[in-house]
């Protein structure tokens, strides 16, 4: 049996309408296709292979009952996606959010299927209801492990960690950087592609803000603004960043604070600003250099990129080391390049984050080598 | 006061970008003089200028804060600033000793500099750790090994520059592990009064 909706799944993830898919495959027409998604009417062998490979599936992935997973159509969400997080929501179009919402569907059902192989991690992520976006932060910064003041070296690890399925989509537009949602007690985030790696920090901890501090289907600016303060406060809490905040911060001392606690200049101007740092007008100064020096399309500062790495390292552990990519093709009903691309989204093992050690005391060291010493030796008795 | 290993753990990130954009600095710098038919005898300064204005032009589109040193300057001559972690890198084109081997950089009697040597604060209000980043060429072609090193002081001669560890950084490292660094020994270090 071939279901209606799959076809619809794909399509949308493509952003396609009915009439672009229809111009892919000149054996259906229009108000054939659309019978056909409403399973009204079958689909011939040869038109449904064609929608497969200009989508990126193989045939059997057709005949798969659909969940209801993050369905776009929010009364019968089996996980009601809680307020995207978005770079600009006005511009969002509902077919940019049904393809994010479609890609991890497709992707968190096969994250299902790997778990169903491997051994889970316990959710210990709870919501906080009622917490102050402050005390939440501090909460999080907890149970994820880290100590109140230091920066965080990595983020999406840790959350993974603590039992949230980060889903990592080969998917990217201007308007959408994450989303999330809890799935019958479990947290999941969805990651686009394309992002910079500080703003991929900050779309994590906004959405771990919404999970541990809003209900599901709770929406608008208070919620953004709050799950926002919670993100501010889980990678730069005050108190530690009043420590290393000069008296009146230049762009190259924000630039320096950036690689060192991997968020944007221009959230550590906000920061700056609620410590008293600098005042509105300065904060309005260093914004307008900043847009001077066209910081606004592309920020200095090294921040080393995140991927999710749950994903990759259950496929390594159902299909071997190197991951068999043909036949994880075959088990997901795929394609291989669709594999490849849903596996680029998540971290090897090579690509995973190092935390730096603690700086190590000084110890009196011997000398290596008899070289010209900068010390006079001390001689005593 | 970072050790070889924590700066070349911090740093780690950022090698294999600095040896590709001082590849293609010496490129750019090269293919300019083969097409105006300069020899880089007649002014190697200007040879160096033009590396270091594309490489640093590389670092910066990789996402890493990189400046010239002497930003405004007509022909900045004095390397190039990296920003990376609480440390500030000066990139440096070393110069050969009679020997063939790179010579430690004095910082000269430049103020600016000399601070910088003594570990002074690189930025305004920021505890910065300062080290020197040389490379070398062989007729254009960047040789494969750095050489990173903390200064601790030093002013326009030789006999006052004062270094706490210098040690290599190789291509190579880019492909390891931030943390197998962290217990690499310097290839020189000076000695300290035991108490």
């Amino acid at each position: 049996m071939t279901y209606g909706e799959r076809i619809r799944q794909v399509r949308e993830m493509h952003r396609m309408t009915q009439a672009d898919l229809v111009q892919e495959v000149p054996s259906l027409t229009l108000s054939r296709l659309a019978r056909i998604e409403k399973d009204l009417a079958p689909i011939d062998d040869e038109s449904l292979a064609l929608v497969a490979a200009v989508t990126g599936v193989s045939v059997p992935f057709f005949a798969r009952p659909p969940t209801l997973g993050f369905s776009v159509r929010w009364t019968d969400a089996e996980a009601r996606v809680l307020s995207p997080r978005m770079r600009s929501r006005s511009r969002l179009t509902p077919g940019e959010k049904a393809a994010a919402l479609q890609w991890a569907r497709l992707i968190d059902e096969e994250y299902q299927n790997l778990r169903a192989g491997t051994r889970s991690l316990p959710v210990r992520l709870r919501p906080t209801p009622g917490a102050t976006p402050e005390e939440a932060a501090a909460e999080a910064r907890q149970v994820l492990g880290f100590s109140a003041d230091q920066p965080l070296p990595y983020l999406i690890l840790a959350v993974e960690r603590v039992g949230v399925a980060v889903l990592g989509l080969p998917y990217s537009i201007e308007t959408l950087d994450a989303f999330c949602a809890w799935r019958r007690g479990e947290p999941v985030i969805a990651l686009l592609g394309g992002v910079p790696a500080d703003r991929v920090r900050f779309s994590v901890a906004h959405e771990i803000g919404h999970l541990m501090l809003h209900q599901a289907g709770q929406s608008g600016p208070e919620v953004e603004a709050e799950a926002d303060r919670f993100a501010a406060e889980l990678l730069t809490p005050l108190a530690a960043l009043r420590d290393v905040m000069p008296a009146n911060p230049t762009l190259s001392a924000l630039v320096m604070l950036k690689t060192v606690w991997g968020v944007s200049v221009k959230s550590l101007v906000r920061r700056a600003k609620e410590l008293g740092a600098v005042d509105g007008d300065r904060a309005l100064s260093l914004y307008k250099q900043m847009s001077t020096r066209g910081w606004n399309k592309r920020e200095p500062g090294y921040v080393a990129p995140e991927k999710p790495r749950a994903f990759r390292k259950m496929a390594e552990i159902v299909y071997g080391p190197a991951v068999r990519t043909e036949r994880f093709a075959r088990m997901a009903a795929w394609s291989e390049g669709l594999v490849l691309d849903v596996l680029a989204q998540h971290s090897t093992m090579d690509e995973l984050p190092h935390e730096p050690a603690p700086t190590k005391p000084t110890k009196p060291i011997e000398p290596t080598r008899a070289l010209p010493s900068n010390v006079i030796p001390l001689r005593v008795g | 006061m970072a050790s070889y290993g924590r700066a070349l753990s911090a740093l780690h990130p950022t090698f294999a970008t600095v040896f590709r954009s001082l590849e293609e600095g010496l490129e750019e710098a090269q293919r300019y003089h083969t097409e105006m038919h300069y020899r880089r005898t007649d002014d190697p300064h200007l040879f160096l200028h033009l590396a270091r204005r594309r490489a640093c032009s590389v670092l910066e589109e990789a996402g890493l804060a990189a400046r010239l040193v002497d930003d405004g300057a007509a022909l900045s001559m004095s390397g190039i600033l990296i920003h990376h972690q609480g440390f500030v890198v000066r990139v440096l084109h070393a110069q050969r000793d009679n020997t063939g081997h790179a010579e430690e950089p004095v910082p000269g009697s430049s103020k600016p500099r000399q601070d910088f040597w003594r570990q002074a604060s690189a930025i305004p209000g920021l505890e910065t750790d300062n080290l020197l980043l040389q490379w070398l060429d062989r007729e254009g072609v960047l040789e494969d090994s750095m050489i990173l090193s903390r200064p601790l002081a030093g002013d326009n001669l030789r006999v006052n520059l004062a270094m706490e560890w210098r040690g290599k950084i190789h291509r190579d490292m880019a492909t390891l592990r931030a943390e197998d660094l962290l217990d690499l020994e310097p290839d020189w270090r000076a000695e300290r009064l035991v108490a």
